[in-house]
Formats: structure tokens, sequence, C-alpha cells
């Protein structure tokens, strides 16, 4: 047998393409995956390095307003610069059509064919996913996006699923005929990268979290800072020392112009910047497609 | 005819024993895979011990708080605090020691406590009889665990406490390790022959409780935030027509229209 070292570099990079190995094997278990119907066609696609871009880029263009889309882009930019990029594995499915004759009624309609007509009639896009879908084939993409995340556990690799990353992947075009997708995360290779966001955790300084996130935390639970309600216009403890406070706040149910505003202009937003982005992930496939007339 | 259900909630409810008796089987499986690890000479060294039941549970969570205070370590009375309620929130605690970290060193000479070439630094820090370690004077110690340890040993019990984990993560129970819960259960006997002990709370529960923590978690989670509606909801109580007699119309909802 040859002899070998590998160094702490060289193992690094070995370890990097053994999750690419470790997609391969949570494809496995998605094609292997027990489904209610077994009538999903499920699709699945890897990207990594900087094929990953687009889906960062976008994630930052829209996640001004939407925390979560702002974290998991933010957390693709810190690893892909540190060149430990997530090998990214796409899951879809087009979940649009009853396939199975169960008329089981999930969907709201008393047959299979009464919900494929309006389906076909119906199609549409919300902020995550198209629609509408039949019941029984999200219950299949449950399932499958579940084994695979128990494969990937198996290989105990840092992974998460996400909605944020499978949504911008819907609309950037990286998987074609599908409504739905999920983006499983594997790697980088650290503890807790999308769970704890060590990057997340560095910029949660003493200001944001007086601000803003007390902030939240005040607006999500007004009845835990909320003062004696007896008097029917109960005050919230919004300041540290609120008994102390020259005025107080309370909580009302109001329209708030700015907010409304701001999601009504959400799914417009996306819309308009899609475009540039779609650009980049049509060159990426069009590069596949050669290479692969190529060989 | 015969059927088993669960349900989250509400907690310690008959559907919820029903979950936290299949994790105590979870941390019974953990137990015996931390004894399979690997250790150093093929010597046992570990022992484990598991702890359920609401009350059980609530000793070692205000153990914790109190160690949060009573050890002085500012840096480290949040985390003792906060994980006290993970443990309020969990079903059962495996505890897994090393007993010869203190007692009985390796006696390898391979330099993991000193990185010198003898055992020097274990034995000359340690009261000694007959060139073994005594321990008989409990009284010497100061701080949460009574060092210097083995290094040999401390690294078995590592290894033991991985094999749980990855017990625990092939049941797809939740569970994480925690130095803070270990150390309590240590001062309330779990492991009594242990110094160094890993408490490994175990959960059945659809949000993980040992991650995305957030700070004041001690006065902000989801017991305080139900007790908080508890007790304001009833104030809000304190006035109410007699629903017999006095009954109000409702706007129309749909084609069926409204009940007055």
């Amino acid at each position: 047998m040859s002899k070998m070292f590998a160094g702490p570099e060289d193992t690094d990079k070995m370890a990097y393409k053994g999750v690419l190995d470790v997609a391969n094997h949570v494809i496995h278990a998605i094609k292997h995956a027990p489904q209610v119907t077994s009538r999903i066609d499920v699709k699945t696609a890897i990207v990594t390095g900087d094929d990953l871009l687009p889906i960062i880029e976008f994630l930052e263009a829209v996640g001004e307003e939407e925390l979560v889309l702002w974290m998991d882009g933010m957390s693709y930019r810190k690893a892909h610069e540190e060149g430990n990029p997530p090998v990214l594995l796409l899951i879809g499915a087009d979940l649009t059509t009853s396939k199975s004759g169960w008329d089981c009624g999930a969907c709201g309609f008393a047959t299979c064919a009464e919900f494929n007509k309006y389906s076909k009639l119906n199609r549409g896009m919300g902020l995550s996913s198209g629609g509408p879908s039949c019941m029984l084939n999200v219950l299949d993409m449950g399932i499958v996006g579940d084994y695979a995340c128990a494969a990937a556990s198996k290989y105990d690799i840092e992974n998460r699923i996400h909605v944020s990353i499978g949504l911008s992947a819907l609309y950037l075009n990286y998987l074609e005929n599908v409504s739905y997708i999920l983006g499983l995360s594997l790697g980088p290779l650290k503890e807790f990268w999308y769970y704890n966001r060590p990057v997340f955790t560095e910029r949660w300084t003493k200001e944001w979290n007086d601000t803003w996130w007390m902030d939240l935390q005040r607006t999500l639970f007004p009845l835990m800072f909320q003062t004696f309600s007896g008097n029917a216009h109960p005050p919230i403890k919004t300041y540290d020392k609120w008994w102390d406070a020259e005025t107080q706040d309370f909580v009302g149910v109001t329209p708030i112009p700015e907010i409304n505003e701001a999601k009504d202009n959400l799914l417009p937003k996306i819309l308009t910047i899609v475009p540039q982005f779609r650009e980049r992930v049509d060159a990426i496939k069009a590069r596949n497609k050669a290479e692969k007339e190529a060989q | 005819m015969p059927s088993i259900h669960v349900n989250e909630w509400p907690p310690y409810a008959p559907s919820n024993q029903n979950s936290k008796e299949c994790s105590l089987i979870a941390a019974k499986l953990m137990m015996n895979a931390a004894q399979t690890a690997p250790v150093t000479g093929g010597v046992d060294n570990v022992e484990g011990e598991i702890v359920y039941g609401h009350d059980e549970l609530d000793d070692i969570a205000r153990k914790m708080e109190e160690l949060a205070y009573s050890l002085g370590n500012k840096k480290k009375e949040d985390q003792f605090k906060y994980e006290a309620v993970m443990v309020r929130e969990s079903d059962a605690i495996l505890f897994l020691g090393n007993y010869r970290a203190k007692e009985t060193p390796f006696d390898l000479n391979c330099g993991v406590c000193s990185g010198t070439l003898d055992c020097s630094h274990v034995y000359k820090r340690r009261r000694v009889a007959a060139g073994q370690v005594d321990i008989t004077d409990r009284s010497l110690c100061t701080t949460a665990i009574d060092g210097p340890l083995c290094g040999v040993r401390v690294g078995d019990l590592g290894f033991s406490v991985g094999s749980a984990l990855w017990m625990a993560r092939t049941l797809l129970v939740d569970c994480r390790p925690f130095l803070t819960v270990g150390i309590a259960g240590q001062k309330m006997g779990y492991c009594r022959n242990s110094e160094i002990v890993v408490g490994l709370p175990i959960a059945t529960i659809a949000k993980n409780p040992y991650v995305d923590i957030h700070h004041d978690y001690h006065v902000i989670n989801m017991e305080k935030m139900i007790d908080a509606v508890r007790k304001t909801y009833v104030i809000a109580r304190q006035a109410g027509p007699d629903y017999r007699l006095r009954r109000l119309s409702r706007e129309p909802s749909g084609e069926e229209g409204g009940d007055e």
C-alpha cells in the first residue's frame, strides 16, 4: 500500500470533499424515504462554492425586513468568506397535483378530481412556495425532508433545513418544474453554525439587545411585561425602571401603516430583483449543460 | 382497546408522561452506550446515574440556581441560571462521571495534565499517604470541582459522553452535555464516587430546549410566560355581565349570517 501523510490543511480539504459524499448519501435516503402516497417525484440539486453567491446576495437583498432571511444570508456569507462554504442540497417537488386518489379531504375539496381542477386554474406563488398543494403531497414532502435531515445527522456534520434557502432557490429557478423547495445546508464543518448562530452572536451587542431584541420581546409577550390589568389599560414595563418613568407605554391592537406597507411591498420587491439573480443562475445552469456536452 | 397517546402539553399529564417514559428508555440506552465507549487501557472508570421526575429535576435546578451565586463566578452565573430552566424542561438527566480521575490516576507520565514527563503535578497537589492519593479530607476543596485530575481519565469521560450523545442523536431525542448540571448533580450525591460529572439532560419535545436561548432566560421562559398569562388574565375577569341575561349581537360571519 502506498504511504500517506495528510496534515491539517489537507485533512480540512478532504473533510470538505467528504461533505459532498454525505450529500450523496442524503440523496440516497431521500429517494428511499417511505412516503405515504409514494407519488411525489422528488428532485434534488447540489450547489456549493461561488455558485451559492446568487442565493447569498438574494438573501441579503431581501433580508432587510426579514430577520430569518438576513441571518441565513449572513451565516452563508461568513462561511463562504472563510473558505468553508456549506454544501447546499436542494430538495424540491411539484406538490400541486394530487395523484394518489385518496379523496381524503385534507385540501378542503371532497375529491382529488375537484382539487386538481381547482389547482390547475388557480396556480400561484406565496412567499415561500407555489400552490395550491395536495396535503398528502405536503405530508410526503415532510417525510422526505425529515429523512434528509436524519441521514445528515448520522454523519454528524452541521446541518439545518431552511425554507429561506429553499424559497431563494425557487425564485432563482435553480430547480425547474417544482412548486416547493427545501434547502438542506451540509456544513460548514463547525459546531452550531445555524443554531446558536456564531455570526449573529458577534453582532449581539448590548445596544442591540436592549433596543431591538427587548423591543421584540415586549411586543411578543405583552402579558409578561404587563402590570396590573384591573383598570383595563394595563401599562407595559417598557423601561428597566418602569415605575420611575415619566410616561408609561401601552399596547394597542392597531394598524401600523409603515409595517403594512413593508409587508405589501415584500413580494413586489422580491419579484423586482429576481430577474437580475435569475440571469446568473441561468448562466450557471448553461455552464453546467455545456460541461456535460463537452464530456 | 389499549393505546398509548402522547402529547407534549400539558407537562406531566398522562400523555406527556408516556413520552417521558420513552425518554427514560433512551437515557438507559445512552448509559449503556457510555459504558461501551473506548477507554484508555480498557479499564472501567465511568459511572452513570439517571434521574427523572418533576421534583427530582426541580431539586437539581434549584441546586444550580444556588451554585449560580454561591460559586461566586460572575461569568458563569447566567449559565447556571439559564441551564436550570432547561433542566426543568427536560424529561430525565443522565449523569456520567469518572470515578478514577481524582483518586486513581492512570500513572502513565503522559503529560496531559501538566505537559511534564511525570505525574507529580497531580500527586504533589494532593494529600498523599503510602504513595496513594488520600481523598478522605473533602474540606480541602474550595472550587466546583476538586482538581487536579488525571487528564487521561477526564479524556475517557469525554469518550463516554460522546457515545451517549451519539446514541441520543441516533434515537432522535434532544440532549446536550452540561457541566453546570453535572456539578450540581455531583454536589447532590449523584455519581457520588466521581469528582467530575457531566449532566446530559434529555428531552422529547418539539423545540429543542437546549439551543436558541436568549438573554435573561431565567426570567423570560415558557413557564414564566404561562404563569404571567394566568396571573394577568384572571385579573381581567374581575368583572363581567351575566351571560344568561345579556347576549350581544355579532357581525355576520359568512353566508350563514350572525346569530342575531
